[in-house]
């Protein structure tokens, strides 16, 4: 598919068929993240998530993960890791925006395979840090919900719009 | 499922949206509220259309916090001023079934 049309074509589900995701796809979605621009070596983690008491779990303590797909991925980073190499100061917002790096992309690939996905940030880390078991030191950012779109999934929102400037900031 | 299952599952969800809200702006406050509400109706099933309507209208309308502010403020205050006429003629239900029973005995 063409990059462009990717691009058009890509929006954000929340309801989804019951039907699993294979373990193929999920490790291309995981391709895809992984492809995305990171700042340093050993900061990005992802956790693939299929097991239903996991997935239920989640439901419970993540207020934003409104939707019933089967599986997830939640692109983490190792915050100390960050801070050590990249510096206290800019660390969190240097992981968040790798997330969202990688967000993007996994966006773009799960059109290209015709999946469906979800980013989720509406959470706080400590519970979710809790049910998928990561150390202190990672950090979850996106909790990304994985399946096949509902066929009477309602029609996407309207996009938002960049505003776009040149040269200097006009009003 | 049980009660206390469903019990723990509300619970978790609003004491996790509790800790959420400390850190969204006010109106995601709002969009946890609904769909803990949501969440109740669907747990518990009870069987009136009144919530069963109630419910299906939060599940659609809930996001449009997410780019139609002004639309989720118009259908919640006229999903809360529906709410406020079925509250009172279920409290009048009530009476009249309260004064029924006294009268009887």
């Amino acid at each position: 598919m063409d990059l462009y049309e990717a691009m058009k074509k890509r929006r954000m589900h929340r309801r989804y068929t019951p039907e699993p995701v294979s373990e193929e796809l999920l490790e291309k979605l995981v391709y895809a993240a992984g492809r995305a621009p990171v700042a340093r070596e050993g900061l990005r983690h992802i956790v693939v998530v299929t097991e239903p008491d996991v997935m239920a779990a989640i439901r419970l303590i993540a207020p934003g993960f409104y939707n019933n797909a089967p599986a997830l991925l939640a692109v983490c980073a190792d915050l100390a890791l960050a801070t050590e190499v990249i510096g206290a100061g800019t660390a969190d917002e240097v992981c968040a925006m790798d997330a969202g790096a990688a967000g993007a992309y996994l966006s773009l690939a799960a059109v290209e395979l015709g999946i469906g996905i979800c980013w989720t940030s509406s959470w706080t880390p400590p519970p979710v840090q809790a049910v998928l078991g990561l150390p202190e030191r990672i950090k979850p950012y996106l909790l990304v919900a994985v399946g096949y779109p509902a066929p009477d999934a309602p029609k996407a929102p309207r996009r938002f719009e960049p505003s776009v400037h040149r040269e200097r900031w006009t009003e | 499922m049980s009660d206390d299952e469903r019990v723990f599952e509300l619970a978790a969800f609003l004491v996790s949206s509790a800790g959420l809200t400390l850190v969204e702006a006010p109106r995601s406050g709002s969009v946890r509220l609904l769909m803990a509400a949501s969440r109740l109706v669907d747990s518990f099933e009870p069987d009136d259309p009144f919530l069963r309507d109630m419910k299906a209208s939060i599940d659609e309308n809930v996001v449009k916090v997410m780019w139609d502010y002004e639309g989720l403020v118009t259908w919640l205050n006229d999903l809360t001023a529906r709410l406020g006429a079925e509250s009172l003629a279920r409290q009048s239900r009530i009476n009249q079934s309260r004064a029924d029973r006294e009268e009887e005995a």
